[in-house]
């Protein structure tokens, strides 16, 4: 059985940029590039051993397609394009988009992107007990570390685990070699 | 195109219906045995394990040039811009808090759908459950890492 993985918003909005992306070409998979958002994005894409499943919900995705339009000023076919790029990466790797968990009790300091990210994480549908890992770059979350949700019944075999992309990166590349034939 | 000739369908042990379709495609003479090659190295000998490996990896292929290009036309943008990836979080914290109420019902418009796929998510696994041998070795791995 695959970890699930959720991707915060700004990590798929640095993960939407690449230098020479362009020249990528057939039957070429994503090489690590050195920018760890970029590398988040691409492990979806390489992971050979299946052992990371992208799970998203409506929230992280509305969020990231809003951010694009505000910060690249993407525009909306390219914006719709990265909503297909993201379920596709959902879906090649046995992922899902999850209804967020909405009880749980937040600091009021918790910006909108992190309080999608850990409602995701937290969500119902993921089941009992689990493994979550939650990828992010915002400060407020990352102090969190092995994070508990407050305000809503939780499994104490449960966990979830926030990491920052470099993090996670370095984390994948360990299980790659551990799992190496 | 490939016509569908027969569809077959069985039980297997964990009781789940299992559906394959026969399909018919032609390939050249001289091909037949660089086919059976493939399947014989990734197929463990069968044409149709060998397919489906072939299909997930092309699958893959097809993700990295379309993510490729997205990715292309973001750093064409981020360049405008003069926009560097250390500037991201911060940058959206600040559009997620100060939302552009046009960019916003515009992202709604286009994620619509998924609100209605994530209602309807079945639970990838059971409720209540054992953790997989592999599960608790990535659990243990990621929870005991140095920070």
């Amino acid at each position: 059985m695959s970890i699930a993985v959720v991707v915060a918003p700004e990590v798929i909005v640095a993960g939407a940029v690449r230098i020479d992306a362009d020249l990528l070409q057939f039957p070429a998979v994503p090489p690590p590039t050195g920018r760890s958002a970029v590398d988040v994005l691409g492990t979806f894409v390489r992971d050979t051993y299946g052992d990371f499943r992208l799970v998203l919900s409506a929230d992280i995705v509305v969020q990231s397609i809003q951010a694009v339009a505000t910060i690249y000023d993407f525009d909306f076919e390219h914006r719709e394009q990265l909503l297909g790029e993201l379920s596709r990466l959902v879906h090649l790797r046995g992922g899902v988009f999850v209804r967020p968990e909405s009880g749980i009790q937040f600091p009021s300091t918790m910006d909108a992107g992190a309080r999608a990210t850990l409602e995701c994480a937290a969500a119902q549908a993921l089941g009992h007990p689990r493994t979550v890992i939650v990828v992010t770059e915002n400060e407020k979350s990352l102090r969190g570390g092995n994070w508990r949700p407050a305000g809503i019944a939780w499994h104490r075999e449960s966990h979830v685990q926030i990491l920052s992309p470099h993090e996670f990166n370095a984390f994948v590349e360990e299980v790659r070699r551990r799992r190496r034939p | 195109m490939a016509t569908p000739l027969h569809t077959v369908s069985n039980t297997n042990s964990m009781g789940n219906v299992r559906t394959a379709a026969t399909v018919g495609f032609s390939i050249e003479a001289g091909d037949r045995e660089r086919l059976q090659h493939l399947a014989d190295v990734f197929g463990g000998g069968n044409r149709s394990e060998f397919l489906r490996k072939a299909m997930s990896l092309m699958e893959r292929v097809e993700a990295a040039e379309q993510l490729g290009k997205l990715q292309a036309y973001g750093q064409s943008q981020a360049d405008r811009r003069g926009l560097s990836p250390q500037d991201i979080p911060r940058l959206v914290e600040e559009a997620l808090a100060n939302p552009n109420p046009r960019a916003v019902a515009e992202a709604k418009l286009i994620c619509a759908a998924l609100r209605a796929e994530e209602a309807h998510a079945e639970p990838p696994m059971a409720t209540t459950r054992e953790l997989s041998d592999a599960e608790v070795w990535l659990r243990e791995a990621v929870t005991t890492r140095p920070r």
